[in-house]
């Protein structure tokens, strides 16, 4: 996942677009030197002292890891648990919607 | 994963047939109960010796060897499990544990399918029986005729609140997951050839007959029985199934596709506080995720 969530978020840089986690670590420091070899730099909530079992994961009925929710400019859930190629090409469509809107905007104006 | 996908281990080798029936005592000489007993503990002693082996080892190409040739493979116990099933078809002591172990571990694969399906044909005697119940669960996950008409026939026939409230709730996993199924194959139709292969023309054709607004349907109304019938009965350990059916009422009813995502208001790693209300206007992917 890593490197590919890595070069995800190194692509999109100047896009309207954001990679948030949710982390279920207990061992926030473990995870910090993780996160700093394996370059990630995107923000995660975490998921409190609880670990798998704590409130963000509860409320999203999350059983599997990883679980991912795609959702567009409007805040709209449109995709889950794409992954690789899939994840790209539901982003990119997302974007390009995204794109459409900010023009038509424009336009009304 | 809880949803449904072709397992990885439909990719695992099927390495020469080393079984852990070759070397058992004179099964004549066994009580059906000593048997099973005999078979189970000569399976378990060879898969934790190919474990100890596989600890050691310093290579993939080790590890995959060590597999393949001594990882024992359950057809052979299975097989024997099922005939003595048959011959002791009345015997409650044994007979259902046999065949819940051939559904829980008789491998995968077509031919595994086939002995799975034969033992819940069998199984369906016992369907009253406590014992059982934890088999629908496994059963949840994947999508089959026989699958659902087991589970079913326990949610019917169980006696107990705690097993009918269980076996009332994995229904509703099947039914969920099934819907889930049904819209991806509506979606992308040529995934079908792969989804027969995996489990079958039978299933597969009903998935695209069905109607998954009517089968979401259908798993929400379970789930309310659940939540509302069985609220204290315990799951997983410390979960109630109230609890567990509240959290898929809550995801079918706000986290489909196509609804609003809830707000999230919680600490980052470094304990400051924000909100995924912040990033509207923008396309974000989230990612549960663990360091595991």
């Amino acid at each position: 996942m890593y490197p590919h969530e890595r070069s995800l978020v190194k692509r999109l840089e100047s896009k309207p677009f954001a990679l948030l986690g949710v982390n279920s670590d207990t061992d926030k420091d473990a995870l910090k030197e993780v996160m700093k070899k394996e370059e990630i730099t995107w923000r995660s909530w975490w998921n409190g002292p609880e670990g798998t079992r704590g409130p963000l994961a509860k409320k999203w009925n999350v059983h599997g890891w990883p679980t991912i929710y795609v959702l567009d400019h409007k805040g709209v859930i449109r995709y889950k648990n794409v992954r690789g190629e899939k994840m790209d090409e539901a982003v990119n469509k997302l974007l390009k919607e995204q794109e459409e809107a900010e023009k038509e905007k424009k336009d009304g104006k | 994963m809880r949803y449904m996908v072709m397992g990885a281990a439909l990719l695992l080798a099927w390495g020469p047939a080393l079984s852990a029936a070759d070397d058992k005592p004179d099964k004549k000489d066994l009580t059906p109960a000593e048997e099973y007993k005999a078979l189970i503990a000569a399976y378990q002693k060879q898969q934790e010796e190919c474990y100890a082996l596989l600890r050691e080892a310093k290579t993939d190409e080790e590890r995959q060897r060590i597999f393949t040739e001594k990882m024992p493979k359950p057809d052979k116990v299975a097989v024997r499990l099922l005939e003595l099933a048959e011959e002791n078809s009345k015997d409650v002591g044994v007979v259902p544990d046999a065949l819940i172990w051939v559904v829980t571990n008789g491998g995968h694969g077509a031919d595994a399918a086939k002995k799975k399906d034969k033992a819940l044909d069998l199984l369906l005697n016992h369907a009253g029986n406590d014992k059982v119940v934890s088999v629908c669960q496994t059963l949840s996950y994947t999508p089959s005729l026989k699958n659902e008409q087991f589970i079913r026939a326990v949610v019917e026939k169980c006696n107990t609140n705690e097993g009918k409230g269980k076996a009332t709730y994995s229904l509703g996993l099947y039914i969920k997951r099934t819907a889930e199924a049904a819209t991806t194959i509506k979606e992308q139709p040529d995934l079908a050839k792969q989804y027969e292969d995996a489990y079958g023309k039978d299933i597969i054709k009903k998935l695209q007959d069905s109607d998954p607004a009517a089968l979401t349907k259908e798993a929400e109304k379970l789930f309310e029985l659940v939540a509302g019938e069985y609220p204290a009965v315990k799951m997983y350990g410390e979960e109630t199934l109230g609890d567990l059916a509240k959290g898929e009422l809550f995801e079918m009813r706000n986290l489909a596709i196509g609804k609003t995502a809830p707000e999230i208001e919680a600490d980052d790693l470094d304990g400051n506080k924000f909100k995924l209300s912040e990033y509207r206007g923008k396309v974000v992917v989230i990612d549960f995720w663990g360091n595991w």
